[in-house]
């Protein structure tokens, strides 16, 4: 190709100017690439792979004679353009005309060298770098919206950068979670976010906590007072808050959309501040607050002891202790249930019938007792009496509480079971969290949906559930960067690549170029590419 | 770099310096290297105690933040000295607790805050002031016996989903779930431009076929029927609280937390996305990864800033993904801790009982069956 260069830096620096630039090889910019192959044995070599090298060219820059810029101008200018710290601001567009002496083409470089040349005053031999191993065209083509096809009017392939927006829109909502108070933080924390909107169902959501999607479960979907269920974790500065994007809308697929296991849980009743439960066999997460958990601790031997909570519903649970042979059998409490809560629980363990059977002798204790932070055990209610009581319990400041049976008196220990029932319609733990977490749910704010592919040429990219802020997607197939127009903006979903390493490329000439992106416009911008 | 010597407050900016900050929960502590030539004001025991043990903070530029950590060895040369230093809580492993101390029924966490508080006595952290109760399961009974500090924070860790954290700067200790003070990184990173120098590692040994909970003289075995993990039938065991509910409960969550392989992401990120953080989370396309791409969320590991390179280093491990679900959905420590993976063909082996258990095959059939169809109890 013959060259001419016109500017650098937007700084005229043509044959005709008093700069005289000018590439003195033929070629100045080769096209080459490594390709590696691996020897075989009674076989012949096996491709492994190509690398396209960064470039260099030497731009000749010579003063004319009858040059109207004074000589000292001239170099200042000279070292002032090409300075190779001016690097770091990034590359820097050398400008000039190619084949036919006519159409612009441009190059990002950067500057190795400024050689003076020892013959010659006032003459330069500048070698320049380029990552880019062909010319392209100094004006950008662009498309107009959904363009059946491009063309590249260049004679090598060139990546477009395409821009996609979408009338197809989904919701989101951006929540936040704070802990309980300093020393407050949360594990594994249920909460209940109040979105109250028809538009979210069961299944059209995705939960996003610090970005990652997450089990989620859905309460009243479809309905205005629609409310989602996620675990979440807490700093215990009680400040930092911990970040949940709720995304939902028609389109929406997301397999974890009900992986949450809620079915026991009362959800007409539950809050962010009380825990409760349809029935006792509550076990999607066993760390979370007021679910009863066994902490059995050996020594049971009593028949009809059931090994934890029972399953059958039915709201009941019963826990026992076996006559023992000596008081080795029983340094402890025997069975037992217990339940962490979140901050500090105060309030009347109401609901909660415990009936006390067997125990000939009175051996036996049931209890119900609370530890407070770092404190020990506090008894609430004891009982060696078999009968059924039915009285509130008072509790202050839990952060754990325990029901269980325990003998008294070991030598002589006989069996007694201790029944705890529902005596509502549902199994209650109605403790308030004295200091519950703050949870803000944001307004709606709305979301384009890509869900499709983008057919470029012979080369194809899918997005399947891509969400971002309402704004342009913008696919860089040279730069290989994927952008919204909405700073600081998530990008949600995924994006397969026919061609992985080349994403998509105009080849010379015309290319077809469709998508089937439900309310989806594209945009192609390209410059053509040259050799 | 700025480097910072506890031994005088004046920093010091021309030293070569490398430094690799990495989470608690993967069990090893991050190291820095600095190199200090015989010609620098820092070379002198005013400013590095020459036994070790000095507090090194190194300040990045462009945003990196700050590394602080403990120095742990000195090389001298007739060039300079190679310090090596190491995050602080390197001595856990060297602290111990007090003997002599059995709890029952305690959450994991509260287990933890007392082993650190024992061991931190005297020590540059500031613990939380009030004890950790809310994080990690119900321990049935665990007993300090002057073991170091690390082992019981591990083992605490391993228990549950809670986990140790360090603030690099204010050396202040929590205790928190893998959400907790673990901000998202929300620029897609792109292998190729964002992310340079790409490699994707799925390491499948770590996959589990076989867990058996064991109690005492109790066993319980559950085994993956399938053929997700073709060839590599590992198994493992697991101690577990006493009672059939128990055992099958610990066996099958443990069985259900190894289910997938370990994928992690290693990469360079150029200074614009130096504000990436360990314990943070990415979300990472790797256009050519899994054979027909990748587009993950990733919680970073470690991440390496060093002198002698433009980029960032970082480690992440993949913990979800949309395209490919059911996937790893929430994290475990180091290791995918799948909640929403199906376990199929599952089948139970009942290995050993004890004769007190004499209702157990009836138990843990209906328990098995329960699991098995949802109804956990």
């Amino acid at each position: 190709m013959q060259l001419s260069p016109l500017t650098f830096d937007s700084n005229a620096i043509g044959p005709t100017t008093d700069y005289g630039g000018r590439f003195e090889q033929r070629h100045p910019l080769r096209r080459s690439s490594q390709v590696t192959f691996t020897a075989r044995r009674n076989a012949g070599p096996m491709f492994d792979g190509i690398t396209v090298d960064g470039e260099r060219l030497v731009l000749t820059l010579s003063r004319r004679a009858n040059a109207a810029t004074a000589r000292a101008t001239w170099h200042s200018n000279v070292k002032k353009w090409f300075d190779p710290a001016s690097n770091r601001r990034g590359a820097r567009f050398l400008t000039l005309t190619g084949d036919d002496g006519s159409t612009t083409l441009r190059l990002p470089v950067y500057v190795a060298e400024v050689l003076p040349r020892p013959q010659d005053v006032d003459a330069y031999d500048i070698t320049l770098l380029s990552g880019l191993p062909y010319f392209e065209a100094n004006s950008e083509d662009t498309s107009g919206s959904n363009p059946s096809s491009v063309t590249n009017a260049g004679n090598v392939a060139a990546a477009p950068v395409l821009q996609l927006t979408s009338s197809t829109h989904v919701t989101r909502r951006q929540c936040t979670v704070r802990g309980s108070g300093a020393g407050g933080g949360l594990n594994r924390r249920v909460v209940m976010l109040d979105i109250n909107d028809s538009a979210m169902t069961s299944s059209n959501v995705i939960a996003y906590v610090e970005g990652v999607s997450v089990p989620c479960a859905v309460s009243g979907g479809g309905t205005s007072s629609s409310k989602l269920y996620v675990l979440i974790d807490t700093h215990s500065d009680g400040a930092t808050t911990t970040h949940i994007d709720v995304v939902y809308g028609t389109g929406v697929t997301n397999p974890l959309a009900g992986a949450l296991d809620v079915t026991p849980w009362h959800t007409a009743a539950f809050s962010n501040s009380e825990w409760r439960w349809s029935n006792w066999n509550v076990s999607a997460f066993r760390e979370s607050p007021g679910v009863w958990r066994p902490t059995i601790r050996g020594n049971h031997l009593y028949s009809s002891t059931r090994y934890g909570l029972t399953a059958d519903g039915s709201g009941s649970l019963t826990i026992g202790i076996s006559a023992g042979t000596s008081g080795a059998d029983y340094p402890m409490d025997a069975d037992s249930v217990m339940a962490l809560l979140a901050g500090l629980a105060n309030g009347s363990l109401a609901n909660f019938s415990r009936q006390i059977t067997g125990n000939s002798g009175g051996y036996n204790q049931a209890y119900v007792r609370y530890r407070t932070t770092g404190g020990r055990w506090v008894d609430a209610w004891t009982s060696t009496t078999a009968a059924t009581v039915t009285t509130s319990i008072t509790i202050t400041n839990a952060t754990a509480i325990q029901a269980g049976i325990r003998s008294n008196n070991a030598d002589n220990a006989v069996t007694a079971a201790l029944v705890i029932t529902n005596a509502s319609s549902y199994a209650s733990v109605a403790l308030t969290s004295g200091s519950q977490p703050t949870i803000v749910v944001g307004s709606a704010e709305t979301m384009d949906l890509y869900s499709g592919t983008l057919t470029i040429g012979d080369d194809s990219i899918t997005l399947a559930n891509v969400m971002v802020p309402d704004g342009t997607l913008t696919i860089d197939c040279h730069n290989r960067t994927i952008r919204s127009s909405v700073s600081g903006a998530p990008i949600y979903g995924a994006f397969a690549f026919s061609a992985p390493a080349t994403w998509a490329l105009l080849q010379p000439g015309s290319n077809a170029v469709s998508h089937d992106l439900s309310g989806g416009s594209l945009v192609v911008k390209h410059r053509g590419a040259y050799s | 770099m700025i480097c910072r010597f506890t031994h005088i407050a004046t920093a010091v900016d021309d030293l070569q310096a490398s430094c690799t900050w990495r989470t608690p929960a993967g069990g090893e502590a991050g190291e820095a290297s600095v190199f200090v030539p015989v010609t620098s004001r820092a070379y002198g025991s005013q400013y590095i105690d020459p036994e070790g043990g000095s507090m090194l903070a190194i300040e990045s530029d462009n945003g990196g933040g700050v590394w602080s950590g403990i120095v742990t060895q000195l090389v001298f040369t007739d060039g300079g000295v190679t310090i090596t230093a190491h995050q602080p809580w390197l001595v856990l492993g060297r602290r111990h607790v007090r003997g002599n101390l059995t709890v029952t029924n305690m959450p994991a966490s509260w287990i933890a805050y007392t082993a650190l508080q024992d061991a931190v006595a005297g020590l540059p952290f500031s613990l939380a002031s009030d004890p950790w109760n809310d994080g990690g399961p119900i321990i049935g009974e665990f007993s300090f016996s002057r073991q170091d500090a690390w082992s019981i924070v591990s083992e605490m860790m391993d228990a549950g989903s809670g986990e140790l954290h360090v603030d690099p700067v204010t050396q202040r200790i929590e205790w928190c779930g893998p959400f907790a003070f673990a901000s998202r990184y929300t620029p897609l990173l792109v292998a190729g431009n964002d992310l340079r120098n790409v490699s994707v590692t799925v390491d499948g040994t770590q996959r589990i076929a076989e867990v058996t909970a064991t109690h005492g003289t109790d066993a319980f075995t559950v085994s993956r029927g399938e053929a997700a993990t073709g060839g590599w039938k590992a198994s493992t065991v697991v101690s577990a609280p006493s009672g059939s509910t128990a055992l099958a409960t610990k066996a099958i969550e443990t069985l259900e937390a190894v289910a997938n392989p370990v994928a992690t992401i290693t990469g360079g990120v150029p200074v614009e996305h130096w504000g990436i953080r360990e314990r943070g989370y990415i979300r990472a396309l790797i256009p050519f990864a899994d054979f027909d791409g990748l587009t993950v969320s990733g919680r970073v590991l470690e991440r390496t800033i060093s002198d002698a390179s433009p980029l960032m280093t970082i480690k992440a491990q993949v913990v979800g993904s949309q395209n490919a679900l059911p996937q790893l959905a929430l994290i475990n420590r180091n290791r995918g801790d799948v909640r929403t993976t199906n376990i199929v063909n599952l089948s139970v082996n009942i290995t050993r009982t004890v004769e007190a258990t004499r209702n157990l095959t009836r138990d843990l059939d209906r328990i098995v069956k329960e699991l098995v169809e949802g109804g956990n109890p």
